[in-house]
């Protein structure tokens, strides 16, 4: 599903070069659920962001679901973005000035398409969003807007769910609850990353990579239950 | 989901910013269309000014003798009096205004006067003008200048006989400072008739050209080709004056108009930059979720250009509101040729949103360019 081979990223600052992955390859198959683990600035959202098809690698090779992504064209990357990979973010990230209901829909903005109302109405009553689903984020509380983020990162049903700590800002139950929509997710067979430092995070996965200095430390695997 | 919505709730959002910018858009149109619903008036108000300045061409036989001319301030030759219809129909002339004259001293109630016989003026297409820059008199009348009327204790309506001639007093002119003081203007017919001169004239007044660079040398040459036989001075500090003052006119215009238009652009420009760096989380989820650079470009080119639009709108009534109202304030001469020029406001609608758009070109370059990852992954 996702191969990364010999990847480095090099971000240029003023204060000098940060070398935020080191030659990292890697593997996940499909249909694994992975929690990449370590401190911060270890790379870990970097990894993530990599395989996203957002941050293009300084040298190596991404490949996602077969395609080599950084060969593609810009635009032919931000389409296999629509049709492939959701995100979720620690920030939520969601749009200020749209509803819950509009917020869930905007992936359809890319999509060009102006069906699938009816899905992202599902999917927030599925996440317990029903009466909310027409207020704007600043009306929602911390929970109730990572679960409109899941919405949104689910709407297209793609076969990708990157999180980049998505129970950063979140309390136990409310924690509980995004791990159980994602391992839900995994059920059905959609490939997991999310990046935390939650150890709840690591209940749910089968495979377990620790990130430092962006490299790969060590990497745990469990046995499917 | 459609970008006209994103769009509509983005700017019902941030309603200041795009208040702002509709304000500097309406501001830059408003101020463009009121200068040129304006400009004629404006334009014609200055020809009128300058033309109050007087003629700037004088034409006499070329056997005059121009210190005598003077001297005395009429020529002792004459010339015939079709000559000012051979220059009125000649439009190779740069010239205007054309009045053929008959002037000579002569002792009227034991005193020595000036009797000037006028034409009406002419245009250079040979017809009548009815905005003459001189007198128009008709036949049988007599206007009577300052010194005379006040020695004699004349009055208009007062018939007297002038060299056997019986003539009506329409007008006794006020003090000029001139020898207008001391001339009794007839018509030319008149004029020639009591002088026995008749078909004659011994000057030809006009206003040359009013174009800047279009100088009087260009004139006199003109004027010798069709009139071989005459002698062309010009006024020149009149001319020069007329096209200077028209050539500064029209240089400020060339200045003003760019500079309100950059400096409201830039305006735009600035606000779209502030826009830009506000949306930068909305653009990276944008990214992430897979819009493409294009759509992203059309959410802010879009609203600059509505901003335009709506200020291209606003522009023209405010633009045109203030023409109506302080116009003719302005230019009181010519406050009649103040109107909407409803043409504007078409061209207000088609460009105003071009410049906002392209004004705003920089911040969308921005916000397709800038990197969404670093942006998503802030904490």
């Amino acid at each position: 599903m996702i191969r990364l081979e010999n990847a480095s990223k090099v971000y240029k600052t003023h204060r000098g070069e940060v070398r935020a992955l080191d030659g990292v390859s890697l593997e996940i198959e499909e249909g694994e659920f992975t929690v990449i683990r370590g401190p911060s600035g270890s790379g870990k959202s970097t990894i993530l962001m990599c395989a996203g098809g957002m941050a293009r690698p300084t040298s190596g090779k991404i490949t996602v679901c077969g395609k080599d992504l950084y060969t593609m064209s810009p635009g032919d990357r931000a389409h296999f973005r629509a049709q492939n990979v959701g995100f979720v973010f620690q920030m939520f990230h969601l749009v200020p000035y749209l509803t819950a209901l509009e917020n869930a829909m905007l992936p359809l903005l890319a999509a060009n398409t102006n069906g699938g109302r009816g899905e992202a109405e599902r999917l927030l009553d599925h996440f317990g969003m029903s009466g909310r689903k027409s207020h704007k984020p600043a009306e929602l509380s911390a929970g109730e807007r990572q679960r409109v983020a899941m919405a949104r990162a689910l709407l297209n049903k793609p076969r990708l769910l990157l999180a980049d700590e998505p129970t950063g800002n979140l309390d136990p139950e409310n924690t509980r609850q995004i791990m159980d929509y994602l391992a839900e997710f995994h059920r059905g067979g959609g490939t997991v990353v999310v990046v935390t430092h939650a150890n709840q995070a690591e209940e749910y996965a089968r495979r377990v990579l620790v990130l430092r200095d962006g490299r790969i430390e060590s990497e745990t695997r469990r046995p499917a239950q | 989901m459609s970008i006209a919505r994103l769009l509509v709730r983005e700017i019902l959002h941030r309603k200041l910013n795009f208040l702002l910018g509709t304000l500097a858009a309406t501001l830059a149109v408003g101020l463009i269309v009121s200068a040129l619903t304006m400009s004629a008036a404006a334009d014609l108000e200055i020809k009128r000014l300058m033309r109050n300045m007087g003629f700037n061409l004088v034409i006499v036989p070329k056997d005059t003798n121009m210190e005598d001319f003077w001297a005395k301030d009429f020529a002792e030759s004459d010339m015939p009096e079709e000559y000012v219809r051979t220059l009125s129909g000649s439009p190779e002339i740069q010239a205007e205004h054309y009045v053929a004259i008959l002037k000579k001293r002569v002792k009227w109630n034991d005193r020595q006067i000036l009797l000037c016989g006028l034409l009406p003026e002419i245009g250079n297409a040979g017809k009548a003008r009815k905005d003459a820059m001189g007198y128009i008199i008709e036949c049988g009348t007599v206007y009577i200048g300052f010194e005379i009327a006040r020695n004699l204790g004349l009055k208009s309506g007062q018939r007297i006989e002038l060299l056997g001639r019986e003539m009506e007093i329409v007008r006794c002119l006020g003090e000029s400072g001139s020898k207008d003081d001391i001339t009794i203007f007839a018509h030319l017919h008149d004029a020639q008739e009591i002088l026995g001169m008749k078909g004659r004239i011994n000057e030809i007044k006009a206003l040359g050209c009013l174009c800047f660079g279009k100088r009087v040398g260009t004139i006199r040459e003109d004027i010798a080709r069709k009139l071989p036989d005459t002698r062309v001075t010009e006024f020149e500090s009149i001319a020069i004056a007329r096209a200077e003052t028209r050539a500064m006119m029209e240089k400020y215009a060339a200045f003003f108009a760019p500079l309100v238009l950059i400096v409201c652009a830039a305006w735009i420009g600035v606000l779209a930059l502030l826009n830009v760096r506000e949306r930068r989380v909305e653009i990276g989820v944008l990214r992430a979720i897979g819009s493409g650079t294009g759509r992203i470009a059309v959410l802010f080119l879009g609203k600059a250009a509505l901003i335009g639009a709506l200020g291209g709108a606003l522009g023209f009534a405010l633009g045109t509101g203030l023409a109506l109202r302080y116009g003719p304030e302005i230019f009181r001469l010519t406050a009649a040729k103040i109107t909407p020029i409803y043409d504007l406001l078409w061209w207000s609608l088609a460009a105003s949103p071009f410049v906002a758009a392209l004004s705003s070109a920089i911040p969308t370059m921005i916000a397709v360019t800038q990197d969404p990852a670093a942006t998503l992954t802030e904490q």
